[in-house]
C-alpha cells in the first residue's frame, strides 16, 4: 500500500477522537469560566518555562535557591532593582515566586504522576482480578484512607530517612524530596479508588469478552481496551489534584516542614511573612507585598486548577455530555 | 435487619480497621532510628538522657512483631509516650489541647453547613442564571485559597481596619484565644473549667466578657474555616438538589396543586440532604483532625497546633500519636455517618 | 346534549433545546365530555404526556406553550385554564383536575409515608372542612361532659385557623411542646380519612400500608395510592397517563377494573393516555388518535375499531399483533420534532400520500356523526 492510502486510513481511524477533542474543545469555549482556567494554567506554564530569562539565577549556584544581596533582618518593598520588593533577610521577591512557579508545577506533577502511578498498579490489579486480591488490597488502600492528609503527610515526612540505601543504591532526600514523597503516599489512595472503580465498570462490557476471546493478554486487556474508556474521572481528578497538591505542599512549607529556608517555594516565601503581618506602627501595611505577591501567586494558580478540572468535569461527564 | 444488628456489624468490621491504623502507624515508625523511637518509651525528662538504656530496655532492636505486640501493650494502657514539645506524656498533652480545637469545630461546622445549604439550594433552584454563577464562582475562589494565606490577610486586613476603632490590642479580631487580661482570669483558681470551652465556661461563671472575649478571637478562625470548606457543601447541596428537582415526584407534588417553593422545600430538599448529611459528619470529623493551619496561623492552642509544633521539632512520639488519634477518629466518624444515612434514609436495606 | 368538561383548541408548544426548537405540540384539538372516558392514542413521542401536563399548565422548561386555548368547565363556567393566574390553577390542580402517573414508585416521594402523601392533598384543599368538622366534634365534646381543660383552647384554635389560614397565632403554638397537642385531633381525622380512601381503592389492610414507605409497596399497590391522591377531593377531571404500562398483566386488569368501579362510584371523567389499544377498547368510550403533535382521528370506540379512517389509525390497528394474522408494521419511523416534515407530519409513511399532503396541513372536518378527522383524502367530504 502507498503513503496515501496508509494517510487515508490513520485519518479515518483517528476521525472519532478528532471529532471528540473538537467537541471538548468547543465546550471549553463555550463556558468563560474554563477558559479562564486554562488561560491561567498556560500562563504559569509560560512563566515556568521561561524562567531562566525573567530571573537570570547566578550559574555558580543551585537555581532553586533565592538570591540574597545582603542579610538585613527587615524586608524591603519594591523597588527598581527588586521588582515584588524582598523578604525577610533579603531574599528577592520575584526570583522567588518566578522560579517558585517551577517547583509547583514540579511537585503538583511528579505526586501526581507517582499517585497516578501506584494507583494504577493496585487499583487496575485489584478491579480486574478481583476476589482476595482486591479485598486486601482495598482494605490496606482504605486504611491510608482513614487518615486525614495533611497530619499523615507531615508523620511520612518526619519518619523518612535522609538516605535510604537499597542494596546497592543509595538515595539522598531532601527536604523537599521528602514532601513529595510524603504527598505521594497519601494521594495515591484516591487515584486508587476511582480507577478501580472504573475498571470494574468496564471489565464486564462486551468488547472486553470479545477481546479475550480472541485472545489477548490481560496485560494488553487492561492497556489497550480498558484504560483508554476510564481516562475521563482520572483527568477530572488529576487536574483538580494539581491545586490541592500544591496547597498541602506549601502548607507544609508553611510550618517549617517543607523546603528550606530560602528555597524558591511559595510556601517558603509565605511562612518568611509572619513576623511581618501586622506592619510597624504607623503603617500596618508596610510589609503588605511580603504575604500578598506569593500568596496571589499561590492562589491564582490553584485556582486556574481547580477552574480547569471543574470545566473537565462538566464537560467530561458522559451523562451530561451530547453527542 | 433492623438498625441494631447494622450497628453491630459495623461495630465488629471496625475492629480489623483499627488494627490496621495501629500496623500502619507502627510501620511508620519503624522506619525511624531506635534512639528517636525509645521516645515512645520514655515517660519522663530524666529518662530522656539515658537513651540506650531505654532502648535496650524496650528491645527496640527486636523484632517487629514482638515490638508491635508491646506497643500495643502500651497503647491499650494509654501511653502514648513522652512529647518533648509538650513537656508530658503525650494523650495528656493531647487531651489538653482539645478544647480549643473542639471550641474552633463547634462554632465552623453549623456556619459552614447551614450557609452552604442556603447557597447549595438556591444555586440549584435558579441553575444558570446569576446567582448560581457567582455562588459557584465564590465557592471554587474560596476553595482554592491556602488557608494560611487567608488567615493572614483576616488578620492583617481586621488589624489595619479595627486598630484605630478599638482601644484594643490587636485590634478588634486579634489572634489567640483570649486577651492577656481574661487569660489571666481563666487561669486563676476562681474560674471552673466546666467544659474546657471559653464561650460556655464564661457563661457558666457568670462572667460574660469572658464569653465576649472568646467569641471575638473565634470570628476569624471560623471565616477563614467556613470560606474554604463551604465549597464542599454547595457543590454536594446543588447537584443533589438538581437530581432531585428531576424526579416525577416533583411534578406529582405540582400536580396536587402545592406552590414551588413548598416544593422545593418540602419535597426536593428533603431528599438533596440526605447526601449532605453524610457529608457534614465527615467535615466536621476533618475539622477536628485538620485545623493545623488555622491554629497556627491563629496562635490557638489547640491539638492541631501541637501537633505543627511538634512536627517542627521532630517529635515523634507527638506527632504518631495525634496521626494514630486522629487515623481513629476518622474511622469513628465514617461508621457513624454511614449509620446516621443507614437511620435518614429509608430507602436503605439493612440487611 | 352533553357540556365538554375540557376543551382543547389549537394548542401549540414548543421546547427549546440545545440541539434545537421542537415543535412538540402542533395544533392539538379534543374535546372531552362530561362524565365520559376519552382514550388518547399515540406512540411513545407523539405528545400525550406532553398534551396532559399542559391542560395542568405544568409543563416543565424548557417547553413553553406558544398559542391555543384550554377550556375547563368549573361549575356552569368555562374557563381558559392557559390565561389563569396561578393561584387559581393552583386550587384546580389536585381538586378539580388530577393527574396519575406512569411508574408509581418514581412519582412518589421516598422519603414521605404514604399517610404524608396522601394527606399533602388534604391539607391542601380541604383543611376548612377538616377545620370545621374538629370544632364540631369539640363542641360535641364539650355538651357531653367529655372535655378535657384544653379543649377550650384547642377549639379557640381551629377557629383561628379557620377564620384566618395564616394568621400568626397557630404556627407559634404549634412549637410549644405541650400547647401543640392540639393539633392530635386534625391528624386523627386526617388518618381516618386516608384509611378510608385507600379502602375505597380496594388495598387490603390500609392500617398498615399507610405508615409504609413508597419502596415498600408493590406496583400495583403503589399505583394504588397514587390514583387515590388523585381521587381524594373528588375532581371533575382525572387525567391518566398510561398509569397501567409498567405493570404486571394481571396487576393491569386490577388497576383496570379499580379505576372503572371508581368511575362508577366518584364520577369523574376521564382522559386515559395510552398506547395500548386493547386497553382503550375495555375502558373508553370515545377515543382519540395522536400522530406527531396533533390530533389525527376521533371517534366513539366502536367506530374507531370498525370503521378507523385516517391511514395512522388503520396503520395502527392493524399493526397490533394477533394469532393468525400477519405481522404488518407501518412503514418508516416517528419523525424527529426539531425538524418535523412540512404540511401533514404523516405523509412520508402514508401509503395513501398525495402531493397536497405534503405541501399543507390538513383541516379538522366532521366526517360522520361525531367522528373528526384530519386528511387531506377527506377534505371535500362533510357531512
Amino acid at each position: 500500500m502507498d503513503i496515501n492510502s496508509r494517510w487515508q486510513e490513520f485519518k479515518i481511524s483517528i476521525s472519532p477522537t478528532l471529532k471528540e477533542l473538537r467537541f471538548t474543545v468547543n465546550r471549553i469555549k463555550q463556558s468563560p469560566l474554563s477558559v479562564v482556567g486554562l488561560a491561567i494554567v498556560i500562563f504559569y506554564i509560560v512563566i515556568a518555562l521561561l524562567a531562566p530569562v525573567l530571573a537570570p539565577p547566578d550559574p555558580k549556584r543551585d537555581p532553586y535557591m533565592i538570591p540574597q544581596e545582603n542579610y538585613t533582618f527587615m524586608p524591603s518593598p519594591p523597588s527598581e532593582d527588586h521588582i515584588f520588593g524582598t523578604t525577610e533577610n533579603q531574599y528577592d521577591l520575584w526570583y522567588g515566586c518566578i522560579w517558585g512557579t517551577r517547583t509547583a508545577f514540579r511537585i503538583g506533577f511528579m505526586v501526581v504522576i507517582g499517585s497516578l502511578a501506584i494507583g494504577l498498579f493496585i487499583g487496575c490489579t485489584a478491579g480486574y482480578y478481583g476476589g482476595i486480591i482486591d479485598e486486601l488490597m482495598m482494605r490496606f488502600t482504605d486504611i491510608i484512607f482513614a487518615f486525614p492528609g495533611l497530619v499523615l503527610a507531615m508523620a511520612f515526612y518526619m519518619a523518612l530517612p535522609d538516605k535510604l540505601t537499597i542494596l546497592q543504591w543509595s538515595v539522598t532526600f531532601t527536604a523537599l524530596d521528602k514532601v513529595l514523597v510524603a504527598l505521594t503516599v497519601v494521594g495515591w489512595p484516591s487515584y486508587t479508588r476511582v480507577i478501580r472503580g472504573e475498571i470494574l465498570r468496564v471489565r464486564t462490557e462486551d468488547y472486553i469478552e470479545a477481546a479475550k476471546a480472541v485472545g489477548c493478554s490481560d496485560f494488553r486487556v487492561i492497556v489497550k481496551h480498558i484504560l483508554p474508556n476510564s481516562m475521563y474521572p482520572i483527568v477530572i481528578m488529576a487536574s483538580l489534584d494539581i491545586g490541592a497538591i500544591v496547597l498541602t505542599a506549601a502548607a507544609m512549607s508553611f510550618l517549617g516542614i517543607g523546603a528550606q529556608k530560602g528555597y524558591a517555594d511559595w510556601g517558603q516565601l509565605i511562612s518568611l511573612s509572619r513576623n511581618w503581618i501586622y506592619g510597624d506602627m504607623n503603617n500596618p501595611f508596610k510589609f503588605w507585598h511580603v504575604f500578598m505577591i506569593p500568596g496571589i501567586f499561590i492562589f491564582i494558580f490553584v485556582l486556574g486548577w481547580n477552574l480547569l478540572g471543574d470545566a473537565f468535569r462538566d464537560i467530561l461527564d458522559p451523562t451530561i455530555r451530547r453527542k | 435487619m433492623g438498625l441494631g444488628s447494622y450497628i453491630i456489624r459495623r461495630l465488629l468490621l471496625l475492629i480489623p480497621t483499627l488494627i490496621g491504623v495501629t500496623l500502619l502507624i507502627f510501620a511508620v515508625s519503624q522506619m525511624i532510628d531506635p534512639a528517636i523511637r525509645a521516645m515512645l518509651y520514655v515517660t519522663s525528662d530524666k529518662q530522656l538522657h539515658k537513651i540506650d538504656q531505654v532502648i535496650e530496655k524496650h528491645g527496640l532492636n527486636d523484632p517487629f512483631y514482638i515490638q508491635y505486640v508491646r506497643w500495643m501493650n502500651e497503647l491499650l494502657h494509654g501511653n502514648l509516650g513522652y512529647s518533648k514539645t509538650g513537656k508530658g506524656a503525650v494523650l495528656e498533652c493531647i487531651l489538653r489541647r482539645l478544647p480549643a480545637t473542639v471550641e474552633i469545630t463547634l462554632y465552623s461546622a453549623p456556619v459552614t453547613i447551614l450557609v452552604g445549604i442556603y447557597l447549595g439550594v438556591l444555586s440549584a433552584v435558579h441553575k444558570d442564571r446569576l446567582i448560581d454563577q457567582a455562588t459557584r464562582a465564590l465557592s471554587i475562589i474560596g476553595w482554592s485559597l491556602p488557608s494560611f494565606w487567608l488567615g493572614i490577610m483576616l488578620l492583617s486586613f481586621a488589624f489595619a481596619a479595627t486598630r484605630g476603632v478599638v482601644n484594643l490590642p490587636g485590634g478588634l479580631f486579634p489572634s489567640g484565644r483570649l486577651d492577656l487580661n481574661t487569660q489571666s482570669i481563666v487561669n486563676s483558681a476562681s474560674f471552673v473549667s466546666y467544659t474546657g470551652l471559653y464561650t460556655i465556661d464564661g457563661l457558666l461563671n457568670g462572667k460574660p466578657w469572658i464569653t465576649l472575649d472568646a467569641l471575638r478571637h473565634l470570628v476569624l478562625p471560623i471565616v477563614t474555616l467556613t470560606t474554604i470548606q463551604i465549597a464542599l457543601i454547595i457543590r454536594v447541596m446543588r447537584s443533589s438538589m438538581l437530581e432531585a428537582l428531576g424526579k416525577g415526584y416533583i411534578i406529582s407534588a405540582r400536580a396536587k396543586g402545592l406552590t414551588k417553593k413548598a416544593v422545593i422545600n418540602k419535597h426536593a430538599r428533603r431528599n438533596a440532604l440526605i447526601p449532605v448529611v453524610t457529608l457534614s459528619g465527615l467535615l466536621i470529623a476533618g475539622m477536628i483532625t485538620g485545623v493545623i493551619i488555622t491554629e497556627t496561623v491563629f496562635a490557638f492552642p489547640g491539638i492541631g497546633r501541637f501537633a505543627a509544633d511538634a512536627a517542627l521539632q521532630l517529635d515523634l512520639p507527638a506527632v504518631l500519636g495525634f496521626a494514630l488519634l486522629t487515623g481513629i477518629v476518622f474511622v469513628l466518624a465514617n461508621l457513624m455517618v454511614d449509620i446516621l444515612y443507614a437511620y435518614i434514609d429509608p430507602r436503605i436495606k439493612l440487611g | 346534549m352533553m357540556n365538554d368538561i375540557l376543551k382543547i383548541e389549537d394548542l401549540i408548544l414548543n421546547f427549546y433545546t440545545y440541539e434545537g426548537i421542537v415543535e412538540a405540540l402542533d395544533g392539538v384539538n379534543l374535546n372531552l365530555k362530561e362524565g365520559e372516558t376519552l382514550g388518547l392514542v399515540g406512540e411513545t413521542g407523539c405528545g400525550k404526556s406532553v398534551t396532559a401536563l399542559s391542560t395542568m399548565v405544568l409543563v416543565p422548561a424548557p417547553g413553553r406553550i406558544e398559542r391555543g386555548h384550554v377550556f375547563f368547565g368549573l361549575g356552569d363556567k368555562s374557563l381558559d385554564l392557559l390565561s389563569q393566574t396561578e393561584p387559581l390553577l393552583r386550587d384546580i390542580r389536585g381538586k378539580d383536575i388530577s393527574m396519575i402517573f406512569q411508574e408509581p414508585r418514581i412519582y412518589l416521594n421516598p422519603v414521605y409515608t404514604v399517610l404524608d402523601q396522601i394527606s399533602e392533598v388534604y391539607m391542601q384543599h380541604r383543611m376548612e372542612e377538616l377545620r370545621q368538622r374538629a370544632i364540631e366534634e369539640i363542641e360535641n365534646e364539650i355538651k357531653n361532659g367529655e372535655a378535657g381543660f384544653l379543649t377550650e383552647f384547642e377549639k379557640s384554635m381551629y377557629k383561628t385557623m379557620l377564620e384566618n389560614p395564616n394568621s400568626f397565632l397557630p404556627k407559634i403554638v404549634s412549637k410549644i411542646p405541650i400547647l401543640n397537642r392540639y393539633k392530635r385531633r386534625l391528624k386523627l381525622t386526617l388518618r381516618k380519612e386516608v384509611v378510608e380512601i385507600l379502602k375505597a381503592m380496594e388495598i387490603a389492610d390500609p392500617e398498615r400500608v399507610v405508615d409504609m414507605y413508597p419502596h415498600e409497596l408493590s406496583g400495583g399497590m403503589a399505583q394504588r395510592v397514587v390514583v387515590a391522591m388523585a381521587l381524594a377531593c373528588n375532581p371533575t377531571l382525572l387525567i391518566a397517563d398510561e398509569p397501567t404500562t409498567n405493570l404486571d398483566v394481571t396487576v393491569q386488569l386490577q388497576i383496570l377494573n379499580l379505576i372503572r368501579v371508581l368511575k362508577k362510584k366518584f364520577g369523574s371523567s376521564i382522559l386515559y393516555i395510552t398506547h395500548d389499544m386493547g386497553v382503550v377498547a375495555e375502558l373508553c368510550q370515545r377515543v382519540a388518535v395522536m400522530y406527531a403533535g396533533s390530533i389525527c382521528e376521533i371517534a366513539d370506540v366502536t367506530e374507531i375499531f370498525k370503521n378507523p379512517l385516517h391511514p395512522y389509525t388503520k396503520g395502527l390497528l392493524e399493526s397490533i399483533p394477533m394469532p393468525g394474522k400477519k405481522f404488518k408494521p407501518i412503514d418508516g419511523t416517528v419523525p424527529s420534532l426539531i425538524n418535523p416534515p412540512t404540511g401533514c407530519r404523516f405523509h412520508d409513511r402514508c401509503p395513501y400520500a398525495m402531493e397536497i399532503c405534503s405541501k399543507m396541513k390538513p383541516k379538522i372536518v366532521e366526517v360522520k356523526k361525531e367522528h373528526f378527522i384530519r386528511c387531506h383524502l377527506y377534505a371535500g367530504v362533510r357531512k
